[in-house]
């Protein structure tokens, strides 16, 4: 499963498996190659002077994830001494390979991104070149899907009223 | 022993934010050595461009206890990776065997100038760590629905991506006369759309850009109004934002 609704004391929510807590996909942010890019919005800058430290990002297409991206500025690759690391815990994990802790340094003017995580050793075993276990092969919830285009709609109407208003 | 490769080609997932990479004739070298300590794997690698720009100073992957951990290292160099200029992409494609150990195929390092959302819209340094193949991603394709629930914007509404982003630049240069990045950001949305190069003026490092024809092939071709509608009330509530703040 990718994506799982809950009734949270009545309210509907949306959690994206194989994310961490929190993470939405932005509506507008496929990318050919790359899929969706997901992450916390409120973690998200607000503006370019507000990035102070690097994000994390996830991509997702085909209902599974397909990268973990830390972006970081150029102040984190032009400082020496910067350091950053998070430990993301994932919702309802169901790859256990995932990245479970990743860094971000730079000194004496080289940068390093490290991903650390769970080997896949036990799992994995090999016979004439075929994985003898897959991973789930997530499916999306039409639920999700019904609850995502009622959001949809409600923004779409809210965009055309703003547009209406700004114009006048 | 480890093989670890660097493509020397265009890539795929770098075109998306590169404008031609037909004329950044990226030449990377690579060279690797491995090292065994204990019984653990350790491979290390090096890449260049044709500046001779050491892009990956030391990259190592590494399994013990149960773990993998990978280490990516560059260093930074202003005069080569500088806006508006090209991208400076780096793909380490991992071998069979720490795909199977840590589920990670690749890793690049993307220099980009800015991209969406609006606090990113400055130079910067993505690291994607891929957990499919390029032969899968390089499948990917624009059928509603793959990339999410319905509702989500698809391959096919891209157009009104670049729209967003051809404004959000615009309005973030106007209020604080930074440079753009238009000549990289250009054509390569184009190009990823599959946009026919005859349906737009081509880009040029002068500034040539005329969006009225950027806006109109938008228009005239796009049957997601109410997604074009949604793009610039966002717009505007992150200009208003920025402008009261």
């Amino acid at each position: 499963m990718d994506t799982e609704v809950v009734d949270d004391n009545g309210t509907v929510k949306e959690i994206m498996l194989n994310m961490p807590e929190g993470f939405v996909c932005g509506m507008t942010s496929a990318i050919p190659q790359q899929g969706l890019h997901c992450s916390v919005p409120a973690d998200e800058p607000a503006t370019p002077s507000e990035w102070t430290e690097p994000a994390f990002i996830m991509g997702s297409y085909g209902k599974g994830p397909v990268f973990v991206e830390p972006m970081g500025d150029l102040g984190f690759v032009t400082t020496d001494g910067k350091e950053w690391e998070m430990e993301p815990v994932y919702v309802g994990q169901t790859i256990s390979t995932l990245p479970s802790k990743l860094t971000w340094s730079t000194n004496d003017g080289v940068t390093t991104v490290t991903v650390e995580g769970k080997a896949n050793d036990m799992e994995y075993e090999v016979e004439d070149g075929v994985e003898s276990e897959a991973e789930e092969d997530p499916v999306m919830t039409e639920s999700t899907s019904d609850a995502r285009a009622t959001k949809v709609s409600t923004v779409v109407l809210a965009g055309f009223f703003a547009v209406i208003m700004v114009g006048n | 022993m480890s093989i670890i490769r660097l493509d020397s080609t265009p890539l795929n997932s770098l075109q998306n934010y590169t404008m031609n990479l037909s004329i950044l004739p990226l030449l990377a070298a690579i060279k690797y050595s491995t090292a065994a300590a204990d019984a653990d794997q350790i491979t290390t690698l090096t890449c260049f461009d044709q500046s001779g720009y050491d892009l990956s100073e030391s990259t190592t992957t590494e399994f013990k206890d149960g773990k993998y951990k990978i280490n990516l290292s560059w260093s930074h160099v202003p005069d080569i990776v500088k806006c508006p200029g090209p991208p400076t992409p780096c793909l380490v494609q991992f071998d069979d065997d720490t795909i199977a150990r840590s589920g990670l195929h690749s890793v690049s390092i993307d220099f980009i100038c800015g991209h969406p959302g609006f606090g990113f819209m400055v130079p910067h340094y993505d690291v994607h760590w891929y957990l499919i193949s390029e032969e899968e991603r390089a499948l990917m394709t624009c059928e509603v629905g793959n990339y999410g629930p319905v509702g989500y914007y698809n391959f096919c509404a891209y157009p009104m991506h670049i729209l967003c982003i051809f404004f959000v630049h615009i309005s973030y240069a106007l209020f604080t006369n930074i440079s753009l990045c238009l000549y990289q950001l250009y054509s390569t949305y184009y190009q990823a759309c599959n946009v026919p190069s005859e349906e737009y003026e081509q880009p040029t490092p002068e500034g040539a850009v005329s969006y009225q024809s950027i806006l109109l092939y938008l228009l005239s071709s796009s049957t997601h109004f109410a997604h074009m509608i949604m793009i610039c009330s966002t717009l505007l509530r992150h200009s208003l934002k920025w402008i009261l703040k």
